[in-house]
């Protein structure tokens, strides 16, 4: 186990690389200039732009200056911002994402894990229906619209929360609600379907015969299964969140990594962007890897070599 | 003759003695399976129904896992309103516009300038001339919302059946056969989650999307409300990108799912009895995870109508004045506080085919889950 | 930025005039190429140190060099030897000394003799007895563009047998400190907006030892040093700039707001949020959506929109089949109500020539005769001309005689021949410029019975595609003056090499647009410049479609705000009126109305170039 986990963490350096180096290659293949304008610049202003930021090297030559910044964990300053570096925008706007992030997502798990097991052991009740259709609910409004339509009745008719920007408590609470709605949606349906898939299984059958009560055979064997489906989903998920989303980021005015980096891309700010990229690939390494962990903690069938 | 094949359910061999044999109970797990000689060679299906097993030995014509899971579907009341639901709502986005054309005179496109000297350009509230209302520019939005359900459903069509086939294969391959082949293909996986897709979709766009396109893409293109010259950007790149990545996340949960399943009694049995990798994968395992993986493809449905109108800001996707339910949605809640109907209608609409869509998957879950016959 | 450094002149908030800032008081000489300023005693940078006529010298200097590589360098082309710096040229000197000058036409040469009185000669410098010689011939540094360009040009050849090359250094820039307070700029032609260019972030003054001492980190809220009425207190990209009142400032008592917070957002409706819940004062530069516009007019005393300097137009790709007939293109040009459409944009104003309507009314005025006078000379009338903005008929008309003819069909019309499949409307995407690109495409399908198909790009894709000429026949376009005079846009069409993204290019526009640069007399000038937008405007290369408009709400209690069309806003004018009886009511004739304490102020600054000067 401690082999497989080395082995998967010294990979994540080269992989981070390589997905770097192809958003490099794609950020290159890209039409247009993090310089260009309305107009065209006079040539020998392009000229000197392109001397300034070394882009008049020959191109394999540019790419192995950025590699070893890179390496070096330099990803430099940003193009549109002058004397802003990467690293220090990528740790500025971090803790304001992962605040979101992180207690959208436990909020989400947390009602979705209770709604979902719920449902699962009262198959076909009204509360089963009546959970799921909110769950549908939460998938088919979309986060665009269910931010503003928090904003306008919590504070703009009630006066009761701030429609926008980062302070206290009272800014998050709409953000987070709005986060966690479709994760709450999407785990609640998700450890549904795990549950009832573990709890006809022979291993669950196998428990029950052997006379354990059914809050055991629930929680200590059902649930470790059923979870599966949401653990594998936690991964992706959750590095994603931590990085940001842009839609919540934006109708709520936080300065997330999110709407950063879709910004950077548009904006061919590729030091930027490169940063954010190496950042989240090592994230979701990171969080996948904890999740293949996990899935020998929660079923011990599950080995790696 | 005498065929050696195996259990379909515990892997157990088996033999039948000759093709008029129908029927086969295993002596090991007590099973009843149909010979299914319709391929040339003789195959064995589980007999999920019962209906043989009460009949005891008696065999009921045409009678199939497919005929069977049908029935029950049918038995399921809100898979079966979900069913007609989505029927309503295909052909209405067929053949809507074109009748709305024919009786009202508006499509989806036209803008009243040349009446009142554009006094009409503006939204107007639902009235018998527009059912739904219009939008900013006086379009009349039932019109609209029909037009951009075309593109809609089949963006989510497609990506559902990219990552049932893709997503699917690759987590139940990646699950099974484990060590270097998973960890290869879980990492490429992570590396395609990791590349920024706008810029992903920003290449595409500018590699593909040149004017030279085959007429048929173009027809098809104009139908979703693409530009006619501009097919292969239009409909095939969105595909395209929208292919590459509905699949990844469903590779994730069907892997997990296959991890914990693949050292379970009827796996193991079935390798001892030596059937093949491909079929232990697909005849075994996947069946069993079908229930999360019905469900989590029902739930990329939604993310892939938001995603397509992101991808429309990038210049992919469906082109103006054509818009999808995800773009009308977007439009309209911009305006919520003055025209609220510009966003209950589209959004009224896109819920009502998710709710259904959501109800058919569980019906069908639950009707083809072999373990399932209680309702 | 504007709230940060001082220029030598600053905007009017209103007209974007320039008015004295760390200048008291200039002076121009008569044939217009020279710019003498003179500085007022106290104006400080925020760490103390004096500003200075070398300070200007250097920060200008520095926009220039190459290293620096500032995209706005070439706004300030019209300094004498400022591209051949800023483009790292070589001077070619003779053995004995003296410099190859630039070959001249004999008409230049007229020009020049005529020019030469200069006054104010007790300030002469050596350096500007250096720069009033004629212009030395300048070539690339590069040896291999440079014997490319001796090739093009091979006049030059015996005269640069034995020559040495010796680099454009800074110091041969034509702007200079004659000493501590005087500051002068030597033009290579004359240039009648340059004041008004002077109040541009390009010619704001910096600190040298701070620039020089922390080299690109020198803007880091940390180490930076300002030289405006504001200084800097954060700055988050993608979130918030935050700036406090400089008390050091060199006009401080009138500088009233304590501290300014700007929240840079994407998105119109959170921003439109936080001022409905009170959260922001101020919401400015096109934010509320067009949609919300009908509403918010009812809002007298908050809600405001102004004309910018600013257009919209469609670029045409004359290069492609079948947009290369001119009247192909017309007859589109021809079908658009232009009238409509500004109703449903809500703010804007119908454009039909090139250069905004409502902004230059002196230029207006010279463009009304010129018009006039040409086109009676060829057969048309001004009238006629100025039904454009709106002809169907003669749109169908024009494409039957390319050979396209217009159908009848059912109450629309048809055009079957058209080839559509080689026309598109590509646009970068936005809200606005999708209504718009909706609007037309409907326009053109109901007026001409031709469908466009529409396309849009992200913003820096489409910036690439459509300087390439790589789109088929229409493509959005904007264009913000950078100054407040025609030149800024007609200068788009200028040389063969023009970024009018469209193909056009026709000699004559260039002499023309030569001509107005030496001509002192301003109504000679525009008269001129109107000329060559006739001439432009003629060849079709782009459907001018609207003026644009800037519009936002404030609160009645923030004052000395205005709408102007650059939107660039002095904020040392700004101020927080707390007796409500002085709020602001409607907010539409705040143009109109004087608000006693800024036009004081304005007055006072104005004083000392009246008292002193001439």
């Amino acid at each position: 186990m401690i082999g497989f986990i080395l082995r998967r963490l010294l990979i994540i350096i080269p992989m981070a690389l390589l997905v770097v180096s192809v958003t490099w290659g794609l950020i290159r293949l890209a039409p247009g200039n993090f310089y260009s304008d309305e107009r065209a610049l006079p040539p020998a202003i392009e000229e000197n732009i392109k001397r300034k930021y070394g882009l008049d090297k020959p191109i394999y030559q540019q790419y192995l200056i950025m590699m070893g910044n890179v390496v070096r964990g330099d990803f430099g300053d940003s193009l549109k911002y002058q004397g802003q570096s990467v690293n220090e925008i990528i740790f500025r706007h971090l803790p304001y994402s992962a605040t979101i992030g992180v207690l959208a997502y436990l909020l989400a798990l947390f009602i979705g894990l209770a709604a979902g097991i719920i449902a699962a052991l009262r198959q076909n009740s009204a509360f089963d229906y009546g959970s799921m259709a909110t769950a549908m609910l939460g998938l088919s409004v979309p986060n665009f619209v269910l931010g503003p339509i928090l904003v306008i009745v919590f504070a703009l008719w009630l006066y009761w929360l701030p429609p926008a920007r980062w302070g206290g408590i009272s800014h998050l609470i709409l953000p987070v609600i709005t986060l966690a709605a479709i994760y709450a949606a999407y785990i609640a349906r998700l450890t549904r379907a795990g549950m009832l898939e573990v709890m006809r299984s022979d291993y669950i059958r196998t428990a029950r015969a052997k006379g354990l009560d059914e809050k055991t055979v629930l929680l200590k064997h059902g649930l470790r299964g059923g979870i599966i489906p949401v653990v594998s989903f936690t991964g992706p998920a959750l590095a994603h969140l931590l990085a940001g989303t842009v839609v919540v980021e934006r109708v709520f005015a936080i300065p997330g990594l999110g709407n950063i980096f879709i910004q950077s891309v548009l904006n061919r700010d590729e030091p930027l962007t490169l940063g954010i990229v190496a950042f989240l690939s090592i994230l979701i390494m990171i969080f996948n890897l904890a999740v293949d962990i996990s899935y020998g903690f929660l079923d011990p069938r599950i080995r790696y070599e | 003759m005498i065929k050696e094949l195996s259990c379909p359910k515990c892997s157990a061999p088996l033999s039948i003695g000759s093709t008029s044999q129908r029927l086969v109970v295993c002596s090991f797990c007590g099973a009843t399976s149909l010979v299914d000689t319709s391929g040339g060679e003789p195959k064995l299906r589980l007999d999920e129904s019962g209906v043989l097993e009460r009949s005891s030995g008696e065999l009921v014509a045409g009678s199939s896992l497919w005929r069977d899971a049908w029935k029950r579907l049918l038995k399921n009341k809100l898979a079966v309103f979900g069913m007609i639901v989505l029927g309503v709502m295909v052909a209405a986005v067929i053949i809507g516009p074109p009748i709305i054309r024919l009786t009202t005179g508006f499509t989806p496109d036209y803008i009243p300038s040349d009446i009142d000297g554009g006094a009409r350009v503006q939204s107007f509230p639902p009235s018998l001339q527009h059912p739904m209302g219009t939008d900013d520019k006086g379009r009349d939005l039932l019109a609209r919302v029909l037009q951009g359900g075309r593109i809609s459903l089949m963006v989510g069509i497609i990506s559902t059946i990219v990552s049932l086939l893709v997503g699917v294969s690759w987590g139940a391959v990646a699950g099974y056969i484990g060590g270097r082949v998973d960890n290869l293909m879980m990492r490429i996986v992570d590396i395609i989650y990791a590349i920024p897709y706008i810029l992903i979709v920003i290449v595409l766009l500018s590699v593909f999307g040149g004017p030279n396109t085959p007429d048929f893409i173009d027809a098809m293109s104009s139908f979703f409300g693409g530009a006619g010259n501009q097919g292969l950007s239009q409909i095939f790149l969105l595909f395209l990108a929208l292919g590459l990545v509905s699949w990844l996340t469903m590779a994730r949960v069907v892997r997990g799912q296959i991890l914990s399943l693949k050292n379970q009694e009827f796996v193991l049995a079935a390798k001892a009895t030596g059937v093949s990798t491909p079929a232990i994968i697909f005849r075994h395992l996947v069946p069993n995870a079908l229930g999360p993986v019905i469900v989590y493809a029902t739930l990329t449905v939604p993310s892939v109508m938001l995603t397509e109108a992101f991808l429309s800001f990038l210049g992919l996707g469906v082109q103006a004045p054509y818009a999808s339910w995800g773009s009308l949605a977007a439009d309209g809640i911009k305006n919520i506080q003055i025209f609220p109907w510009q966003l209950i209608f589209p959004g009224v609409t896109m819920a009502l085919t998710l709710f259904s869509l959501n109800f058919l998957g569980d019906g069908l879950r639950d009707a083809l889950d072999p373990q399932t016959r209680k309702f | 930025m504007i709230a940060l450094y001082d220029g030598l002149v600053e905007y009017h908030p209103k007209t974007m005039e320039p008015i004295p800032a760390i200048a008291e008081r200039w002076q121009v000489s008569e044939d217009g190429t020279e710019y003498t300023f003179f500085l007022r005693e106290g104006a400080r940078f925020s760490n103390g140190r004096m500003i200075t006529a070398k300070d200007f010298e250097y920060s200008i200097r520095r926009g220039f060099s190459p290293e620096l590589a500032s995209k706005n360098a070439k706004l300030a082309y019209y300094i004498k030897n400022s591209e051949a710096y800023n483009s790292g040229k070589v001077f070619a000197q003779r053995l004995d000394g003296s410099f190859i000058l630039e070959p001249r036409t004999s008409e230049e040469r007229s020009v020049e003799r005529a020019k030469t009185s200069f006054s104010d000669n007790a300030l002469l410098t050596e350096r500007l007895a250096e720069l009033r010689k004629p212009q030395r011939l300048t070539l690339p540094s590069n040896e291999n563009k440079r014997a490319e360009f001796i090739e093009k040009n091979p006049e030059l050849q015996p005269l640069l047998i034995g020559a040495k090359f010796i680099p454009v250094a800074a110091e041969d820039i034509g702007v200079e400190a004659v000493d501590d307070r005087i500051l002068r700029f030597k033009l290579n032609q004359p240039a009648p907006f340059f004041l008004g260019l002077l109040a541009h972030q390009f010619f704001r003054v910096v600190d040298k030892e701070t620039v020089e001492k922390f080299g690109k980190d020198w803007t880091r809220v940390e180490n930076i040093v300002t030289s405006g009425a504001f200084l800097l207190k954060e700055h988050h990209p993608y979130d918030r700039i935050i700036v406090e009142k400089n008390p050091g400032y060199w006009d401080e008592e009138m500088v009233r707001l304590k501290r300014i917070e700007f929240y840079p957002l994407e998105e119109a409706t959170t921003m439109m949020n936080l001022y409905k819940s009170g959260s922001v004062d101020a919401v400015y530069n096109h934010v509320p959506p067009a949609a919300w516009v009908a509403n918010l007019r009812k809002f007298e005393d908050e809600y405001l929109d102004f004309p910018e300097v600013a257009i919209e137009y469609y670029t045409i790709n004359v290069t492609k089949p079948p947009m290369d007939k001119l009247k192909v293109r017309q007859a589109f040009a021809l079908a658009i109500d232009r009238e409509t459409l500004s109703k449903f944009r809500q703010t804007t104003q119908p454009l039909i020539d090139f250069t905004p309507e409502g902004i230059f009314p002196e230029y207006e005025k010279a463009r009304q005769r010129v018009y006039r006078e040409k086109l009676a000379a060829a057969g048309s009338s001004l009238e006629e001309w100025k039904s454009r903005v709106f002809d169907p008929e003669k749109a169908r008309r024009l494409l039957e005689e390319s050979g396209f003819p217009v159908l009848r069909s059912g109450n629309g019309f048809s055009c079957p021949t058209f080839p559509v499949d080689q026309v598109d409307l590509t646009y970068n995407t936005s809200e606005s410029n999708k209504a718009t690109a909706e609007f037309i495409q409907a326009q053109w399908k109901q007026n001409l019975g031709i469908t466009i198909p529409l396309k849009n790009m992200e913003f820096r894709t489409w910036l690439s595609e459509r300087s390439k000429l790589n789109y088929n026949g229409f493509g959005r376009a904007g264009w913000v003056g950078d100054y407040m005079d025609p030149n800024t846009f007609l200068n788009l069409f200028y040389t063969s090499r023009n970024d009018s993204s469209t193909g056009w290019y026709d000699a004559r526009f260039d002499q023309l647009i030569d001509a107005s640069n030496r001509e002192l007399n301003e109504s000679k000038r525009f008269e001129l410049m109107a000329e060559a937008e006739l001439l432009m405007m003629q060849g079709q290369p782009v459907i001018p479609l609207q003026t644009q408009a800037t519009n936002w709400v404030k609160k009645p209690y923030v004052k000395g705000l205005y709408p102007n069309p650059g939107t660039l806003h002095s904020w040392k004018f700004v101020y927080i009126e707390t007796d409500p009886t002085k709020w602001d009511r409607e907010v539409r004739n705040i143009m109109n109305s004087q608000d006693e304490w800024v036009y004081r102020n304005i007055d006072r600054l104005n004083a000392t170039t009246k008292s002193t000067s001439d």
